[in-house]
């Protein structure tokens, strides 16, 4: 099994993610791919997100932690920077990556992405024009996108 | 002070765990006294501490060389004998030599300046530091790379010797050609820094003889074969020349802005330049077919804004 062969800084950081857990985030490890996280990231408060719980999936390529992991929403999430598929726009995750950078830091600044949502920065072009012309509209449409599809249930 | 010292209980849960934290450091040392200072010897006090940090990372190099000492990778998480850290100027953050190898690596393969790995962290490493680990041809990779970043887009000059293509700036190839009596007021002969050949730096290409530039453009109004074959291939490939600096670059996956090595951002699909972090034309943000979806693999994603070009390589005949 290819999960025999998997580095100890890996190991590690599974572990150390199951033990002490980032508030608001859970990732675990699928049983059949070590390589392979299921996430639940909680909105944040004072977001529009709040109340909502977000799922998502990371994976780590062969290359890690030389490449960051690819890691995308699987929740519906109506914000500027996350498309319909899901793929995030975020700078550590593309070339802003440094391999002292570990799947907690990934998935926090994730959740601040939530907090803090960069439509001038877009991967929803839509979504971007939307909050850039009338914000309070779009908050309210995401609100709702959170409690359509995110809310836990 | 009471409280450090254990002489009085404390209550405060965030006190409680700042005590506890000096406890624990306490424990580390041979000696260790607490006393009270007045704000102003705060300084002073630090002073003293990074001189203690320092004196203790180059104890811990020499000793090394007598018993075996381990360290965590932070990066591998492998144990690694200290003789084999890494530590950065400056910063003085440390990571094992394996490690700082494959970063350094990666990082000049996509043209950036490497930096100390640790996060948010600025420094940038320097040749002199990276030569316990790199290759002789990373080395040099790297020289190049941290030249080319110091030497402006318009300054550049590459030997048009093909097997030479080395990077000098205006200014030097200009200092060493007099220095080599070239006659460099006439005409636009130069001396390659590196292979000592002969070419025109206004033409930028092997130096034409007996011929002003105006008569050698006239006799040679084509691109040489080389350029036109570059040319063909280029556009039989969809590849796309930055207007700037001539950088030729392919978009392999992701969204049609590009930005270039040298700054300049433009339109992939029309070469519309982009201004102030806007499209200037009207093309889609990208085609959904460069937005690639390995359904092989779990998933991948790779999209987003920046840079998605190859690059090739500088095909420098139109400057």
């Amino acid at each position: 099994m290819a999960n025999s062969n998997l580095p100890r800084r890996i190991i590690k950081e599974t572990q150390r993610l199951l033990s002490e857990p980032a508030p608001g985030i859970s990732a675990s490890p699928s049983e059949d791919n070590m390589r392979y996280f299921n996430v639940m990231i909680l909105g944040p408060t004072q977001s529009p997100y709040e109340g909502g719980v977000f799922k998502l999936e990371l994976f780590l390529p062969e290359e890690y932690p030389m490449a960051a992991p690819k890691v995308r929403f699987l929740t519906k999430i109506y914000h500027p920077n996350i498309d319909k598929l899901g793929r995030i726009c975020l700078d550590i995750l593309k070339d802003k990556w440094s391999p002292a950078l570990q799947i907690r830091t990934v998935l926090l600044s994730i959740q601040a992405l939530l907090s803090a949502p960069n439509p001038d920065d877009p991967l929803s072009e839509n979504i971007a024009k939307h909050w850039k012309s009338n914000e309070a509209e779009a908050v309210e449409t995401a609100k709702e996108w959170t409690r359509l599809y995110a809310s836990g249930a | 002070m009471a409280e450090v010292s254990g002489r009085w209980p404390v209550r405060q849960r965030k006190v409680v765990i700042l005590v506890n934290q000096i406890k624990s450091l306490q424990g580390k040392f041979v000696f260790c006294n607490s006393r009270h200072v007045p704000r102003n010897d705060i300084k002073f006090a630090f002073k003293l501490a990074k001189d203690a940090i320092q004196s203790q990372i180059n104890r811990t190099a020499e000793s090394s060389r007598i018993k075996d000492l381990n360290e965590t990778c932070v990066i591998c998480m492998e144990d690694t004998d200290v003789s084999q850290i890494f530590s950065a100027k400056v910063c003085l953050h440390r990571y094992c030599f394996s490690c700082m190898k494959q970063h350094v690596e990666v990082k000049l393969r996509e043209a950036q300046i490497p930096k100390c790995p640790h996060e948010g962290c600025k420094t940038e490493l320097d040749i002199d530091s990276c030569e316990n680990f790199l290759t002789p041809k990373l080395l040099e990779l790297m020289s190049q790379r941290i030249k080319e970043a110091a030497t402006p887009v318009t300054e550049r000059v590459y030997c048009p010797n093909p097997r030479c293509s080395f990077l000098m700036s205006k200014t030097e190839v200009l200092e060493y050609s007099k220095k080599e009596q070239i006659d460099v007021d006439r005409l636009g002969a130069r001396k390659c820094v590196k292979c000592n050949s002969l070419f025109c730096v206004d033409c930028r290409v092997p130096w034409h003889r007996n011929m002003s530039c105006a008569n050698y453009k006239r006799l040679h109004p084509n691109p040489s074969l080389e350029d036109a074959k570059l040319k063909v291939l280029a556009s039989r490939n969809m590849w796309r020349q930055c207007r700037k600096c001539n950088l030729m670059i392919e978009l392999a996956q992701g969204c049609y802005h590009m930005t270039c090595r040298c700054g300049y951002e433009f339109c992939y699909n029309c070469e519309a330049e982009w201004k102030n972090k806007k499209a200037t034309c009207s093309c889609p943000l990208w085609a959904e077919a460069n937005i690639w979806y390995d359904g092989n693999r779990e998933f991948d994603e790779e999209e987003e804004e920046e840079d998605e070009g190859v690059e090739f390589y500088n095909s420098d005949s139109d400057y």
